[in-house]
């Protein structure tokens, strides 16, 4: 695969999941940078995230990893990682 | 003879009448009533060799497992009672549990914080070990009035509160539970550990002949459910009634499968209810209402199109077995259909708050209701009951919240925060679930001026920002009760006599802060 590609679907990838979470907190604009706690993000919100991130990509991803990320940026890019590992 | 009413005795007699019928599954282990009450004695025999029996209770902290079910049986069988602690709460919190329970061992492969206990793990293999010291002493003799299980929920003075719990209050369940549960039934454990909610998923089915199915990790999220369900069986599940609203909401095909829902925890959302029963009107779904000082429930209630309609909401239902539910106003019966503070009594309750005589004989007083002097517990709920017999509920008489299912005493939070240095004035308010989060907690704070709390040039709390006071609270809270919202104020509003005045907060505690502090 053309590494240019790759990357460019990368970073679509974790616009999408930012877009996730800024659309469960109700809250936005979201960026990259920002702490999910910093938008009052509850659990069950972080349990929303994650059933819709597996519901499209067929990733199961812990509340947990948004719960513990240090952004909701960081926590994207866990998300494409374990998306493109399979 | 042992009373029949002991927790470990109704399930020993379950493996007796069907000792190969499988008792709990997970994604790793099937372990059958035989092998699990032989684990059971097992680890009741090392117990009992360690000098744990009547009296003690015991912390117990390891994952959820076959293993754990079969431990805690154990502990029940040495005449001991235990404490399962959730592995999420900080060091700090396990250490104030530890202080409470003055526990002779803790059960638990972690290491014990500050060493302040011995601690003893059952050995690695899983559920299915044999004794290896010493054959079992003899049985202690126990009641039914016997501590069963320790929970702490949040209390106003800083400090969780222990409940008590005997095993009556967990057997006496077992003729409501028939409704969900037995044998041919397989109930889901996902709550957790900590929870009275995992005695009614455990010891629910262990005590009436079913299965219960244990749910990996922390979240039941759909997919876990499904897997449940199709893997191994489970056509019952109990759902906090947020997390029920969270899997209508998204991924309301999850319940396929199920005979059973039971829900409890705060009010029901009518479009949720209605958007479950018409997509699975087979489905008994049923509201439950039960603090923890009686038990996993009071009283429980089907829910259908009527219920859905009943001007108040869904009505909180009839009293279950060996329980009774009274209206008090005051320290006397309110009159029949009004509104007073929801009081229940039977066999359901809590022995005591342990090392807290004096919060004991308030909530637990002797009233006169019915004729006889009663003893009850005073829940802090108002309600009223209907010509029959039907609860109502019809809000709180104080601060106490619901957070996803946990209950909070604001209190708690505020008295916690302000021993945080660097904090000078807190308050903690909820905030209405206005986004699908549920009901979330909102902290506002304001800080000591610099130089009364560090020497001058010193580096350290100079900007206790919303972030840095997020990551302390995390330290000594568990998650559920570390606000969600934080906002420092430069000041709080002040009365003329200049005490915090209280109406003019509130109405900076009505609106959520703006995540204004982008970057941490």
């Amino acid at each position: 695969m053309n590494p240019m590609f790759e990357e460019s679907t990368r970073l679509d990838g974790k616009i999408w999941v930012i877009r996730v979470v800024e659309d469960v907190l109700r809250a936005g604009p979201v960026a990259a940078v920002d702490s999910f706690h910093a938008f009052g993000g509850s659990s069950l919100q972080a349990m929303r995230v994650c059933v819709r991130v597996e519901k499209e990509t067929g990733v199961k991803v812990a509340p947990e990893f948004l719960l513990d990320s240090d952004s909701i940026g960081a926590f994207a890019d866990t998300v494409v990682a374990l998306v493109a590992a399979g | 003879m042992n009373d029949p009413s002991l927790i470990h005795g109704a399930v020993a007699r379950q493996a007796a009448a069907t000792p190969d019928a499988i008792a709990v599954v997970t994604r790793h282990e099937r372990v059958s009533y035989a092998e699990l009450d032989a684990a059971a004695d097992a680890c009741a025999a090392e117990l009992q060799y360690l000098g744990a029996g009547p009296g003690d209770l015991l912390p117990v902290l390891l994952p959820r497992s076959a293993q754990l079910v079969a431990v805690l049986l154990g502990v029940l069988k040495s005449g001991a009672g235990y404490a399962a602690l959730d592995h999420r709460w900080p060091p700090e919190r396990i250490r104030s549990v530890l202080e409470t329970l003055k526990p002779p061992l803790f059960i638990t492969r972690e290491t014990v914080p500050g060493d302040l206990v011995p601690s003893w793990a059952p050995p690695a293999e899983g559920p299915r070990w044999t004794a290896r010291r010493c054959p079992r002493p003899a049985p202690p003799e126990l009641t039914g009035d016997a501590p069963a299980a320790v929970f702490f929920t949040s209390g106003t003075s800083g400090v969780p509160k222990a409940v008590v719990s005997p095993h009556r209050a967990t057997t006496r369940l077992a003729p409501d539970a028939t409704a969900w549960t037995g044998p041919g039934r397989t109930m889901v454990q996902a709550a957790p550990v900590s929870w009275d909610a995992f005695s009614l998923e455990t010891w629910g089915p262990l005590i009436t002949g079913g299965r219960c199915a244990m749910a990996d990790g922390d979240f039941l999220l759909p997919a876990e459910l499904r897997r449940l369900i199709s893997a191994r069986g489970a056509d019952a599940v109990f759902l906090t009634t947020s997390l029920f609203n969270l899997l209508v909401d998204e991924d309301l095909d999850c319940f396929r499968g199920l005979r059973t829902v039971l829900t409890g925890g705060e009010r029901m959302s009518l479009p949720h209810v209605r958007r479950c029963l018409t997509a699975h009107p087979r489905l008994a779904l049923t509201n439950c209402y039960g603090p923890v000082e009686s038990c996993v429930f009071v009283s429980t209630q089907p829910v259908g199109a009527a219920e859905c309609a009943t001007p108040g909401g869904v009505p909180l239902g009839t009293a279950v077995s060996a329980t009774g539910v009274h209206i008090l106003s005051g320290d006397r019966p309110a009159p029949p259909g009004t509104v007073g503070e929801i009081c229940v009594s039977g066999q359901g309750l809590a022995l005591e708050y342990l090392g807290d005589p004096r919060l004991t004989a308030e909530k637990f007083p002797t009233v006169r209701v019915g004729g006889a002097d009663t003893r009850v517990y005073r829940t802090g709920d108002r309600g009223l009951l209907d010509q029959n017999g039907v609860l109502h509920f019809r809000g709180r008489g104080d601060r106490q919240v619901k957070i996803a299912g946990h209950r909070v005493e604001p209190q708690e939070i505020e008295t916690v925060c302000r021993r945080i240095p660097g904090v000078r004035e807190c308050a903690v308010a909820a905030l209405p679930d206005e986004n699908g989060g549920g009901a979330r907690l909102a902290l506002f704070y304001t800080v000591e001026p610099v130089e009364s709390i560090e020497p001058a040039g010193a580096p350290g709390r100079r900007d206790l920002t919303p972030a840095a006071l997020r990551r302390a609270l995390t330290e000594v809270l568990p998650h559920y009760l570390v606000p969600h919202f934080l906002s420092r104020q430069p000041a709080f509003p002040l009365t003329p006599n200049g005490k915090v005045d209280q109406a003019a907060l509130s109405a900076l505690l009505t609106t959520p802060p703006v995540p204004a502090n982008r970057s941490l």
